[in-house]
């Protein structure tokens, strides 16, 4: 697929994209992140562009290429998942993200500390958040890493780990020298270049098909070799009992789980007030609508132009999707280098940010607020929170480079369960019910921590099948490759049941509650 | 590295200054406003549950039909379209309508509320001194 000119060409566009990203850090200057005194660079952003930023984080480079091979050897199945993005973009815009700017400083535990002010619900929260921010750095990294070994010609592990270090090492540096404003800057870059690149590969899908979407889903379904199936549901999970709970439980981890990741909220944090949180939210909606549609008609293209039987060949997992299309629609790679280019920078926007939210919650709940009690200077927690960032960012390469070979699937799958069953009920009953205590919480985030490991470790995903880590082991013990079918309702579950059982904590909580929202309507602190 | 720190409010800031008649009124005047208060938040509360419901419901209706028929999904409706692009578009249209419809409505509440919150931070603020 890569030809000395366009590995040259990507190289290249890689390198003038880390050298924009470096150049915006710099720009910006974390330090300013936090200082209200001196005068920054550039001016604060405005709620549509605090609302693309959302929407970038929520949309990664993994979900990208994932999602998009999905839509292409699955159809309705691949489209479900891009209906699933839109929809955590709405449930954050309707029901999480005003309440937890209003009730939020700088971190979900700030959030929730108005009313669980103890110091084991923080480091609960923050040790669950550090668990899916690593799950998620590694699994950005080892898949750009392969991607980018793939693309400019270099097989065998010993470059794609090369490639994964390299590349992990400029993200994180990136990171550690840019603050939540110059990551935003990112986010915005990489959506309005992949708004661009996609648009330019629809256009042309929609030309090859003149223009005609009939003809366009035809190709796709008599091509991918599924018929009418590929116009439906049930191709990725098979029938029966096991592929219907699967689905179910795809269907509704991945909404929450993208809603409530770290540095998703981290985003809607960053959002001046509650009124422009709205604002933001509505073009954060829009343009994940809008990056859906585009996904799903270049899964649809790459079924139609390509066929599963080649696209299966490039990539199992048909991953590689979007690439193998832009290649076969323009020959001379030029289309390639820009896809590529676009999934690189969305690659690295996306660990930047998972970086930094990793630090904030090691710098700022850990450190600061656990171990000082709060009684520490910015200065000293910014220092703390960077050199956070390099350790952590240090340790995801380190992981990245030995889970290369591994079948990403289950750091996906570890981290959606994590996501919605741990840090989505925690987060919702936190915002919106009264009644939560701090015991429902530290049940809840334990509870589904330890329940999401366990249900990983006794999976086909881990021993017992072909595409597990150890496929020449057999430990597994239940058929689910999805644990949050099982995880996400006793996430919910335990939370409700920590929270009931000392009835009459549960009742001066619902008191707090109340007092809490009486004063954030009349826009006075409640203390 | 963290976001800037801001008061926290519902929905923007109230007036700095307190009111001038802030200083002449009385408890039971406070009691009011509390009541008033509490009404709007349960229309807030109303607000939000209506909207997020019906995409929230809209959405796990369309998972639960889709997971348990994929048979009945596949049928075609026109053409190429299947009952399962044709769901998924219904529920597209319903994603938009509950965004579109919570953001009326709310900011139809922040108008009504803004004097009301007013009065009330103008209460606390002189019981807090």
């Amino acid at each position: 697929m890569s030809t000395p000119g366009n590995q040259a060409m990507l190289v290249v566009g890689f390198l003038l994209f880390m050298a924009l990203c470096g150049f915006l850090c710099l720009l910006t200057d974390s330090d300013q992140d936090d200082s209200h005194l001196a005068q920054p660079l550039i001016r604060p952003l405005r709620p549509w562009q605090h609302g693309l930023a959302i929407s970038g984080t929520a949309m990664s480079s993994v979900s990208l290429l994932g999602i998009t091979g999905l839509v292409a050897l699955t159809g309705g199945d691949g489209m479900t998942l891009l209906l699933g993005m839109v929809l955590s973009m709405v449930l954050l815009a309707l029901v999480l993200a005003e309440p937890l700017r209003r009730a939020g400083h700088r971190t979900v535990s700030d959030a929730l500390a108005r009313r669980m002010p103890q110091r084991s619900v923080r480091v609960a929260l923050a040790l669950v958040t550090l668990l899916v921010c690593l799950c998620f750095l590694v699994l950005q990294l080892a898949t750009v890493g392969t991607m980018t070994a793939f693309l400019i010609g270099l097989p065998g592990d010993g470059p794609k780990t090369a490639c994964i270090v390299m590349i992990g090492v400029l993200m994180v540096s990136l990171a550690v020298t840019g603050g939540l404003r110059g990551t935003a800057l990112i986010q915005i870059v990489k959506v309005v270049i992949l708004l661009l690149t996609m648009g330019a590969v629809v256009a042309i899908i929609l030309h090859r098909a003149d223009w005609n979407p009939e003809r366009l889903l035809g190709g796709a379904a008599s091509r991918s070799g599924l018929g009418d199936a590929f116009l439906g549901f049930g191709v990725q999970y098979g029938p029966g009992a096991l592929g219907i709970a699967e689905r179910l439980g795809t269907a509704a981890g991945l909404p929450l789980a993208i809603a409530c990741l770290p540095q998703v909220t981290m985003r809607v944090l960053a959002v001046p007030s509650p009124r422009a949180t709205r604002s933001a939210m509505r073009w954060a909606v829009a343009q994940m609508l809008l990056i859906s549609a585009l996904l799903a008609v270049i899964g649809l293209g790459a079924a139609a132009v390509m066929g599963a039987n080649a696209l299966v060949t490039a990539d199992p997992t048909g991953s590689s999707s979007i690439l193998v299309l832009s290649h076969a629609l323009d020959p001379d790679g030029f289309l390639l280098s820009a896809v590529s280019c676009a999934v690189f920078l969305a690659a690295l926007a996306t660990i930047t940010d998972v970086t930094l939210a990793a630090a904030g919650a090691v710098g700022h709940d850990l450190y600061a607020q656990v171990m000082h009690g709060g009684e520490v200077s910015r200065a000293r927690v910014m220092t703390f929170a960077r050199w956070s960032a390099a350790v952590i960012g240090g340790l995801a390469v380190v992981l990245a480079a030995f889970a290369s070979s591994w079948p990403l699937l289950v750091l996906s799958a570890l981290g959606v369960a994590l996501s919605s069953s741990a840090l989505g009920p925690a987060l919702v009953y936190g915002l919106l019910w009264p009644r939560f205590t701090s015991q429902g919480a530290l049940w809840c985030l334990y509870g589904s921590t330890v329940l999401s490991l366990a249900l990983t470790a006794v999976s086909p995903l881990i021993s017992g099948s072909a595409s597990a880590v150890f496929p020449d082991l057999d430990f597994h013990l239940i058929p689910l490759t999805v644990p949050a079918v099982v995880t996400l309702p006793a996430g919910f579950a335990l939370g409700w049941l920590g929270s009931i059982l000392p009835r009459r904590k549960a009742a001066a909580a619902a008191q707090r509650f109340e007092e809490l929202t009486q004063a954030e309507f009349a826009g006075v602190d409640a203390d | 590295m963290t976001s800037p720190h801001h008061p926290q409010s519902w929905p923007e800031e109230p007036g700095d200054a307190a009111p001038s008649f802030a200083a002449a009124t009385l408890p039971s005047a406070t009691i009011r406003l509390e009541a008033e208060a509490a009404a709007f938040i349960t229309r807030y509360r109303r607000n939000r549950r209506r909207y997020a419901g019906g995409a929230l419901v809209g959405y796990l209706a369309f998972t639960v039909v889709a997971s348990t028929t994929p048979e009945l999904m596949r049928s075609r409706v026109a053409g190429h379209l299947s009952a399962a692009l044709l769901l998924m578009a219904m529920q597209i249209v319903t994603l938009l309508w509950a965004v579109a419809g919570q953001r009326l409505q709310a900011e139809r509440l922040d108008r009504e509320t803004a004097g009301v919150r007013e009065q009330l931070a103008a209460h606390r603020h002189q019981r807090q001194a």
